[in-house]
């Protein structure tokens, strides 16, 4: 093996004496110094191969040598094309797109600059792939770990703007995209968010709306979607007044969620800061049914957010009798109008999904002994998150699962004839069909049923908006546009009963095509900056040896007898231990 | 139009990534002046797997099995280079038995290379019974393969500073008949290559690559031993050839036809290789352990089936490499194929494509 050092001036006299001495071509191999790129010609002459070096600043150009050996454009372009150099003069120049899988730009084979480690490649990350609103879940939890719990909050405000509520109440279908999940427990992403919050002393922030646009958006109903609409509509400088039917707002956050998952002044306390934030009017008490006056107000565009209030029926025989509550008027009862219902000793809850599961812990709360859960499938199908099934099971509520109610018996007690269900082949959907068992009837006497079996949409028809079969309103399923100009829909009045984080989604997307209608840019698209927060990768084996930090709760018996909050969130300690857990799944190095 | 006109039409016609001739993903755009092609751009990169850039995240133990990877058909030849380039810097001795065993199974690779190579010739020019007839004898490879280490492609039996597996004598008395049995078969198939009139006539003149030209396209292996120059890396003399008294098949008739000769002549060679290889072998240990990290640059070339493969290896002394370049003998060749195809019509193109072997998973490092 021969080496020649070369500089720019002298590397063609090398080629020529090359040429002339019938050398053949082999390739180029460009090697990463730092500030500099070594370039190395290979050649081969005899039976030797003579390497012709050369180095060369990143970003000075250089010259092809395609003029004197055409073979080389293949190493040149994939030279340009993997260390984002220049070469002029090639005779076939693929402009830096020579490798055409997507993803050529990156693997590129630069390395980091020596000192700091910013990745290269950055991912969404599991976790926020599968938050609906697509919240930063990466970025905050090492804000966490860095002890920056204001930074984390206003991470999550960027795509979600209630992360003290959410903190408590979401779903977190981040923690089932973790992939921690296999081998221990999930990060507690929730409870990161919750911390996030708990640790300011005022949840009120001080930020700056954009200059006004003289615009004015309505927006009818103060649920999670509306907030959220609300809050970014105001943040980018239109002038937003929300109208909400109820005396206070949270829609159905503050209707159907117990007051031992949110409190009410945790969450009145949050979304007023972001009505103050943004420079929201609210307006309670007040029903809209004509969409035409608020127009005639002089509102430009209007977000409709009503959600889904209809409680759907039971087709069975009684079920109107005097003892057979709906799900939905028990909890409005009890979280809007402090009351305490006289349920008696049995109660029987009908259905199996979040608010069934409430209605039960509701009950065993207000005094009822023997609380039981009716679902006509398993506990696999349950729509119920585990957590809260679990919770529900701890505080003495039973479960009976195959049992579907076929008739209901006015008297005293109640009757409740169930029928017992197996499961069948599963249907087009994927969910397996119940289908019922002859002659396996049971009878189940209780004082009080409660029918928890999901919600449906009715808009006034005064709206004069376009529904589909079950009632939600048809949009745009890109831009959220209903079928009247100037009128944006979304949240469970779209969907049907969803999620808190689902609606959140929804309001942020209609408010960012709201302001594009109403001459903005609309809100920044979710992105991987990949100058954000430089850190040293974390060892492999630091982080197997993290466990994971338990969950501290309200003791059994303090829990049923109130309704103060069960889970009780981590201290500083136990937040950054668990943030520091993160496998950082969207980092490469 | 008047009589007598002449119109030169230049019209475009790509070829790829998904065609029935050449199922790989590489595209040619070609040029055509009437039915003449005047010019061809290439166009690769359609399924880049970044391996140069895998093999620096990887622990440099590991790269083995993901080099063995790059390719379908030379695989072992690829896991072996990189071997060598390591075991060049860490200063590791492979034993002598190591040696003749990665020669062995280097040139059955090129044997069942060759013979699917040969199958998917004639196939282009309408040959479909002698298609069928060449990848049944390889099957006697792939036996081979698999009663030696359970696969019939993937061997992965080597390893930095040696080999993973041995053979014992039945294997060994199994090599020398199975390759007897396939000579004779080769016996009965070469004469229709080399004497069938309608072969000649769709190959004899076609894809002409000039023996002055050929150092300065840069191409490698049977392609340029058919423009009658003898440059084959096995004359380096690495692993056990030089033991072996090795010399390369040249014909110099510059055309397909003279490259498909060499082939030919290569599988009786590589019969005759593994022959010696097994009467010369010596007893003795099969893995010499390395145990120090890679420091300092090295290449390596060996011939694969369809040239010269280069690795151009350089470690810092971590178990992680600095840089590892890869150029597969196809790569090589591209420029040289881009000459070789003007002035052809389109029904040539077929067999003066294949004429190079190209194999465009190898390119896609």
């Amino acid at each position: 093996m021969q080496e020649i050092l070369t500089d720019k001036a002298s590397i063609f006299a090398e080629l020529d004496k090359l040429r002339a001495e019938d050398a053949r071509f082999l390739t180029i191999t460009v090697l990463d110094l730092g500030k500099q790129l070594e370039v190395i010609y290979h050649f081969e002459k005899g039976r030797e191969v003579i390497n012709l070096k050369m180095r060369t600043d990143k970003e000075e150009p250089l010259s092809s040598i395609t003029g004197v050996y055409s073979a080389a454009f293949i190493a040149e372009n994939e030279a340009q094309d993997l260390f984002n150099l220049k070469i002029s003069g090639l005779n076939v120049d693929y402009g830096g797109r020579m490798l055409k899988v997507e993803s050529a730009s990156a693997t590129t084979l630069l390395k980091p600059v020596v000192g700091e480690c910013p990745p290269i490649m950055r991912f969404f990350g599991r976790c926020r792939e599968k938050c609906p609103a697509m919240v930063n879940v990466p970025k905050y939890v090492r804000q966490t770990a860095l002890g920056d719990p204001e930074g984390a909050y206003n991470t999550v405000i960027e795509q979600a703007p209630l992360p003290a509520i959410l903190g408590r109440v979401c779903f977190a279908p981040c923690e089932e995209g973790c992939r921690q999940d296999k081998n221990d427990k999930p990060l507690q992403n929730r409870l990161l968010k919750r911390y996030a919050a708990d640790a300011l002393s005022s949840l009120k922030r001080d930020v700056k709306r954009m200059e006004p646009t003289g615009k004015k958006v309505a927006v009818v109903g103060a649920g999670p979607s509306g907030i959220t609409a609300a809050f970014y509509l105001g943040m980018l400088g239109h002038s937003v007044t929300v109208y909400e039917k109820l005396e206070r707002c949270g829609g159905a956050m503050f209707v159907f969620i117990p007051k031992y998952r949110l409190p009410r002044n945790i969450l009145e306390a949050e979304v007023m800061a972001r009505f103050e934030e943004a420079g929201v009017k609210l307006e309670t008490g007040v029903e809209i049914t004509n969409l035409d006056a608020l127009f005639k107000k002089g509102f430009d565009a209007i977000y409709v957010g009503t959600g889904a209030w209809k409680s759907m029926r039971l087709m069975v025989e009684g079920e109107d009798s005097p003892g057979v509550l709906e799900c939905v008027n028990f909890l409005f009862a009890v979280n809007v109008h402090n009351e305490r219902p006289e349920l008696g000793d049995r109660v029987a809850v009908i259905g199996g999904g979040n608010g069934a599961v409430d209605a039960a812990r509701m009950a065993k709360r207000l005094g009822s002994k023997d609380v039981t859960i009716f679902y006509r499938r398993s506990r696999e199908e349950m729509p119920a998150t585990p957590e809260q099934v679990e919770a529900a099971m701890e505080e003495g509520v039973s479960l009976r699962f195959l049992g579907s109610p076929v008739k209901i018996i006015p008297s005293k007690p109640l009757k409740v004839i169930f029928q017992n269900m197996r499961m069948g082949e599963p249907d087009e959907s994927g969910r397996r069909r119940f289908v019922p068992i002859e002659g396996s009837e049971f009878v189940v006497e209780v004082d009080t049923v409660i029918k928890a079996i999901g919600q449906a949409v009715e808009i006034p028809k005064d709206f004069g908006l376009r529904v589909d079969k079950a009632g939600r309103i048809v949009v745009n399923e890109e831009t959220y546009e209903t079928s009247v100009q100037g009128v944006w829909a979304g949240g469970d009045a779209m969907t049907g009963p969803t999620s808190v984080i689902d609606c959140i989604k929804d309001g942020r997307i209609a408010a960012s095509y709201i302001d594009k209608y109403l001459g903005g840019k609309g809100l920044p698209q979710p992105s991987i900056d990949l100058g954000e927060l430089v850190c040293k990768p974390c060892k492999s084996s630091e982080i197997l040896e993290r466990t994971p930090v338990p969950t501290r709760v309200l003791p059994m018996a303090e829990r049923i007898k109130s309704f103060d909050e069960v889970e009780l969130g981590f201290s500083k300690e136990e937040a950054t231990k668990e943030a520091n857990r993160c496998w950082r799944c969207d980092w490469n190095e | 139009m008047n009589e007598g006109t002449v119109v030169n039409v230049n019209t475009v016609i790509p070829f790829g990534p998904q065609h029935p001739v050449l199922p790989e993903p590489v595209q040619l755009r070609f040029k055509f002046e009437g039915e003449r092609i005047v010019d061809v751009v290439p166009n690769i990169g359609y399924v880049h797997r970044a391996v140069e850039r895998a093999c620096e995240l990887n622990d440099y133990k590991r790269n083995v099995t993901l080099c063995e990877r790059i390719c379908g058909i030379c695989n072992f030849m690829h896991a072996m280079a990189y071997c060598e380039s390591i075991e060049m810097i860490t200063d590791t001795e492979v034993p002598e038995r190591a040696k003749y065993l990665r020669t062995i199974w280097s040139e059955l690779g090129r044997l069942q290379s060759h013979l699917l190579w040969l199958g998917l010739f004639v196939d282009s020019i309408g040959f479909e019974s002698l298609f069928m007839h060449l990848w049944r004898d390889r099957e006697i490879v792939l036996r081979l393969n698999e009663k030696t280490a359970g696969h019939r492609i993937q061997l992965s039996t080597c390893t930095i500073g040696g080999v993973k597996k041995d053979m014992d004598d039945r294997l060994i008395a199994e090599y020398r008949s199975s390759l007897a049995e396939l000579k004779k078969r080769m016996d009965n198939l070469a004469p229709v290559f080399v004497k069938d009139r309608g072969v000649q006539a769709r190959l004899v003149g076609k894809g002409i690559l000039p023996k002055n030209k050929t150092s300065l396209l840069g191409a490698v292996g049977p392609t340029v031993r058919g423009s009658g120059i003898p440059q084959d890396m096995r004359t380096l003399g690495y692993e056990a050839y030089s033991y072996l008294d090795f010399k390369p098949v040249v014909y110099d008739m510059e055309d397909a036809y003279s490259r498909m000769l060499v082939r030919i002549g290569e599988i009786y060679q590589s019969i005759d290789l593994i022959n010696r290889a097994l009467n010369q072998m010596p007893n003795g240990p099969i893995l010499q352990k390395n145990t120090v990290f890679p420091r300092g640059t090295a290449i390596t070339r060996i011939e694969q089936p369809r040239g010269e493969l280069f690795y151009y290896v350089a470690g810092n002394g971590t178990n992680k490499l600095e840089r590892c370049r890869i150029r597969t003998p196809t790569l090589a060749n591209i420029p040289a194929l881009v000459t070789m195809l003007v002035d052809h019509e389109v029904a040539d193109i077929p067999p003066v494509l294949l004429s190079v072997d190209p194999c465009v998973a190898c390119t896609e490092r």
